[in-house]
């Protein structure tokens, strides 16, 4: 829904920039210490389950962010038994689990961190995802044809399905076309989803974003947990942020990452506890 | 002996009070009808005998048994004088003719000449519309709420934008009366124009302070505007056709002397120029504004009187048949004045407010409708009591019942599912008395108090929430259902107020004001413009009303005969229960409010100069504020002060228009205010491949955007005409002379190959990346021009 607050603001900004100026501007900043910055997606398929740690960047600083090295990362069942520990790897400069391994669906587990001298800790469970039980995809004129017209040209993904767990649930749906991983800033937006306004069963559910002929599409959608969902739809908030007077004050996402030793200093980033699963489909010329 | 001597004198004096004869009516326009509000019938030998019109154009007062002359006289108009002998209560209306304008004599206050002194308001500005309408404007779009923002103590959220923020109260704490009628969502296409068409405007006067009893319900501003009741005499038309809208304003005398009606609209034309578009995108699309306003009166005799007015006003836009979004306000106000007798004047009113907005997303798989709205429906009773020459009593009642319909979201045949908010419903009364007290020569007062309710009533059902637990979805421990009409919450409490003003002499005053105000409704928004869609929310079980108090002091002083002002006032403002979003909480769809908002307090102060010039070929005024606000909420920025956006420490006004000729006149301004109190990143980070900048979440505000200013200027010429009853005059604007590029966001993300409007699909391959701050600026230069016509 606030997608549609989004496109209201668009259009009529729109229509005032043909008077607008836009122009890149030196804007001396605040800087403070550097911050750690972790990102995990932890699955339940049998594999090298990854985390990356690195530390945050001044603003305008154009370089990659730094790998933090020296933490020590544990995989625990909800009592705190380690399951795995992590190692550090030179060559992607991530932390890998020691041996392939496969989180199970409806088990709850914990990731601990320590770093810089504390600790920090994200919980989640493994949610079974949605039950896809098809995949179609109908042109343009094909939609407009049956009253249902649509943003732009070319191919739209429909899926029907039904979900699979009691209360709301929230995924989110990467998309990759030809081999590439579809990572604007409106995919990103697109690709968080809840079942808030949803049935628990579902015909015709749009997939995000447009298609051409002979477009080889992969989906991959992750079950994820609500914290998880909020982080993601803060972010998404505060990306579509641009500073003026209809954006809230901005504010960094709230992280699933809780630090134990010094609550009031928060981690960038989330830990992310997924079921997935995966769909090919290529578009073909429609007769 | 003593006794008896007491006695004596006692029936004496009370004798020679039961002699005096009281002398009332209405003072109006000779060529319209329309009353005058503020005018002022004295005895001309004695001006200090004497009284000011109310908004209804009716005075009254007391002279002793004698022979006098009494003199009507309002600004812009010839002063009558009529002689009486006064040996019975006397009825005397007044009609006044328009002054003919010379070179030397252009006047534009709407006040008597010296009531910047002698008034005990404060606080308080009334703008002429013709003031209003020589003012530059943006598209050579007349706005009356832009034009407030020239004022000290009043100031805007961002370029082009009719938001006001009056003494460092947010935009939610100005109630803003068309006719009485409450007008919750005063702006067009989000903020850019405001929606009061000024053809059928009469007077527009805002309260900063120092707020009378008569009026509550908001804690910063009440901004009071009434419309033209329409001419009485003849037939007259007026409009105007300008660089995005046109208007047109009929008046036709339905019985001559007793009745009128007034039609006025304007209408934005985008759109017609869409349809001329080749791509069939922009074709089809939808984007227009209109306003229709229309006021019907009828006076039954000098006793009573009716009203019927309403206003009806709407934006539409549109995506071709994907996306359809409209939002608009409806008020309509019926009144009747009537006379008791000649020292009690009553206004009943009875008032409906609305405003609406509806989405309507036909996309495939997951279209659907959304409605959203509120209504409010009020009594209200005014009673003016003319007690004695010193003394007038204001006392009244007002009854509203509040209906908001958030959210009602219909599917259409997608997998999105039929959705309700609960509907809220709420009570609020008020009953007030206050008395405008002129104690001696130097000394006026006037006080009162105001007691105002709340009452959220059923049906509605309530989440209760474990004690010392933050109200969260996971910590509700039952929830509570409230019937139809049962009472689930009630507020209340005394406001009073307080006005005094000390006369040093007739050049000088002093004055101060104390008032306390409630409100109970606020904004659910964490961002500073309005928009359509933000959620007006009662107070309830949880979140509690707001209450501010404020303290003014002020010096006040004429020059040159009145032809020049000058003010300068300080005020203090404090509010409690002031609320604020936490960040990632959604308020729109959210059925728990609660569990989204903390919190706290709010303050401000500053000082308001302001110099004025009111006749002569030169007009205008110079403002200047030094303010500060800020706020305190829980939870928020380490629950540590923190600066309100729209903090301002210095803002300044130049206002000015001369007459060059009886056909040409210029005008212009210069507005100048510090930068926006905002939030700058302190660094940069990467999650799943998007940079995003990353900021001190302990702090709020403590950057600022680049200073503001600008300059408007304008040149009006009015045209020979053929015809005597039809005048015409052109006017060439241009906004923001100097191009200056004042930012309206400054935003941080990545840009590629140093461009920020970059495009890859059209600009070519990237060549490079790197995050950088972005600035927009909405407008540079904008020419503008506007034919304006009347026929009377």
């Amino acid at each position: 829904m606030r997608t549609h607050r989004n496109k209201i603001l668009s259009l009529i900004l729109a229509i005032l920039i043909s008077w607008s100026c836009v122009e890149i501007i030196d804007l001396e900043l605040p800087q403070s210490d550097l911050e750690l910055v972790i990102e995990g997606k932890l699955l339940n398929e049998e594999s090298l389950q990854t985390i990356k740690i690195s530390e945050s960047l001044n603003y305008y600083d154009s370089s990659e962010l730094a790998p933090f090295k020296d933490a020590e990362v544990n995989l625990m069942d909800h009592q705190h038994n380690i399951i795995e520990s992590f190692i550090y790897s030179h060559e992607d400069s991530l932390y890998r689990s020691a041996s392939p391994i496969k989180l199970a669906v409806g088990k709850e587990y914990v990731l601990q961190i320590e770093a810089k001298g504390e600790i920090l800790e994200a919980k989640g469970k493994i949610f079974e995802n949605a039950t896809l039980d098809s995949l179609f995809y109908l042109s343009a004129e094909e939609l407009k044809s049956i009253g249902k017209p649509v943003f732009g040209d070319g191919y739209f993904m429909f899926v029907n399905g039904e979900l699979n767990n009691q209360g709301i649930e929230y995924f989110k749906l990467d998309v990759t076309v030809n081999g590439y991983f579809r990572n604007g800033k409106n995919d990103f937006t697109n690709s968080i989803l809840t079942s808030e306004y949803f049935g628990r069963k579902f015909q015709a559910l749009p997939i995000p974003g447009s298609f051409e002929e002979e477009d080889a599409v992969v989906l991959e959608l992750y079950s994820i947990n609500k914290d998880v969902y909020q982080y993601f739809d803060e972010f998404r908030n505060l990306f579509a942020n641009d500073g003026g007077v209809f954006s809230p004050p901005p504010v960094n996402p709230t992280s699933n990452i809780k630090n134990l030793t010094n609550p009031d200093n928060k981690p960038l980033g989330y830990i992310q506890f997924s079921s997935v699963q995966r769909r090919n489909i290529k578009i073909e010329e429609r007769d | 002996m003593k006794i008896r001597a007491t006695i004596f004198l006692f029936f004496l004096v009370s004798q020679l009070n039961a002699q005096k004869y009281t002398i009332s009516g209405y003072v109006k326009e000779a060529g319209s009808g329309e009353v005058l509000i503020g005018a002022t019938v004295v005895d001309k030998n004695q001006p200090g005998n004497g009284m000011a019109t109310n908004i209804y154009g009716y005075y009254s007062f007391e002279l002793p048994k004698g022979e006098y002359t009494l003199k009507a006289s309002y600004i812009g108009y010839a002063t009558k004088e009529v002689s009486v002998n006064l040996t019975e209560n006397i009825s005397l209306n007044f009609n006044l003719e328009e002054e003919a304008s010379s070179l030397e004599e252009v006047i534009v206050s709407a006040t008597r000449s010296d009531e910047n002194v002698s008034s005990v308001k404060m606080s308080t500005e009334k703008l002429q519309i013709e003031r209003i309408k020589s003012i530059p404007a943006l598209f050579g779009e007349v706005d009356i709420v832009k034009s407030l923002q020239l004022l000290p103590g009043v100031s805007t959220s961002g370029e082009g934008t009719s938001g006001m923020f009056v003494r460092g109260g947010s935009s939610d704490q100005n109630l803003i009366l068309l006719d009485e009628a409450t007008v919750y969502n005063a702006s067009h296409l989000l903020g850019f124009f405001s929606v009061f068409n000024p053809d059928a405007v009469k007077n527009v006067e805002i309260y900063k302070g120092g707020i009378p009893a008569k009026y509550g319900g908001r804690i910063s501003s009440i901004l009071d505007i009434q419309m033209r009741e329409g001419n009485n005499q003849e037939f007259e038309a007026s409009g105007g056709i300008g660089s995005i809208s046109s208007r047109l304003t009929t008046e036709i005398p339905i019985v001559k002397d007793k009745s009128s009606l007034l039609l006025s609209g304007r209408r934005t034309y985008a759109d017609v120029f869409l349809t001329f578009a080749k791509d069939e995108n922009i074709r089809n699309n939808t984007l227009y504004f209109y306003d229709l306003n229309t006021k019907f009166n009828y006076r039954f005799s000098d006793k009573d009187k009716i009203f019927v007015s309403g206003y009806f006003g709407r934006d539409n836009l549109g995506f071709q048949d994907l996306f359809g979004f409209d939002w608009g306000n409806s008020t309509f106000s019926t009144r009747w004045n009537h006379l008791f007798n000649d020292k009690l004047f009553l206004n009943t009113t009875l008032l409906y407010s609305n405003f609406d907005y509806g989405f309507d997303v036909n996309t495939a798989g997951s279209g659907f409708n959304w409605d959203s709205g509120l209504q409010e429906y009020n009594l209200k009773m005014d009673f003016d009591y003319f007690l004695n020459n010193n003394n007038t009593l204001f006392f009244g009642a007002n009854a509203i019942y509040h209906v908001f319909a958030p959210a009602k979201i219909t599917s259409q045949e997608s997998n999105i599912q039929d959705f309700n908010l609960q509907n809220d419903f709420a009570i609020e009364t008020a009953v007030y008395v206050s008395n405008q007290h002129t104690i001696s020569d130097k000394l006026s007062m006037e006080y009162g108090v105001r007691y105002s309710s709340f009452a959220k009533v059923g049906p509605d059902s309530v989440s209760v929430y474990a004690d010392g637990e933050r109200k969260r979805p996971e910590n509700e421990i039952q929830t509570d259902v409230y019937e139809s009409g049962e009472i689930v919450k009630y507020y209340g409490g005394f406001e009073p107020r307080l006005g005094i003003r000390y006369l040093i002499n007739s050049k000088n005053s002093l004055k101060a004001s104390y008032n306390r105000m409630r409100q109970y409704l606020q904004v659910a928004t964490n961002a500073t413009a309005g928009f359509p869609t933000d959620r007006w929310i009662p107070a309830d079980f949880h979140i509690k009303p707001v209450i501010g108090d404020q303290v003014a002091l002020g010096y006040f002083r004429n020059l040159k005969n009145n032809a020049w002002e000058i003010s300068v006032e300080g005020y203090y403002k404090w509010l409690q229960n002031v609320v604020d979003f936490l960040p990632g909480e959604d308020v729109l769809l959210n059925d728990r409010i609660e569990t989204a908002v903390a919190d706290g307090i709010a303050w401000s102060y500053g000082g308001e100069f302001m110099l004025r010039r009111n006749i002569g070929k030169t007009t205008g005024w110079l403002s200047y504020t030094l303010s500060r606000t800020q706020r305190q909420i829980e939870g928020v920025a380490s629950s540590e002060p923190y600066l309100a956006r729209y903090d301002k420490p210095h803002d300044i006004a130049i206002v000015v228009s001369h007459k060059f000729s009886e056909r040409l006149s210029f005008s212009g301004n210069w507005v100048y205010a510090t930068g926006a109190a905002v939030t700058f990143p302190q660094g940069r980070y990467t999650i799943n491949g998007q940079n995003i900048a990353y900021y001190d979440d302990s702090k709020r505000n403590t950057s600022r955007m680049p200073d503001f200013h600008r300059m408007d200027l304008g040149l009006t010429y009015e045209l020979s005409s053929r015809w005597k009853r039809y005048n015409h005059e052109i006017t060439l604007s241009f906004y923001n002379v100097y191009n200056r590029k004042n930012p309206f966001s400054i935003e941080f993300r990545q840009v590629n190959n140093n461009d920020p409007t970059f495009n890859e699909s059209e600009d070519g391959p990237i060549t490079s990346t790197r995050p950088a701050a972005v600035k927009t600026a909405l407008f540079g230069i904008i020419p503008s021009l506007t034919y304006n016509f009347s026929f009377n």
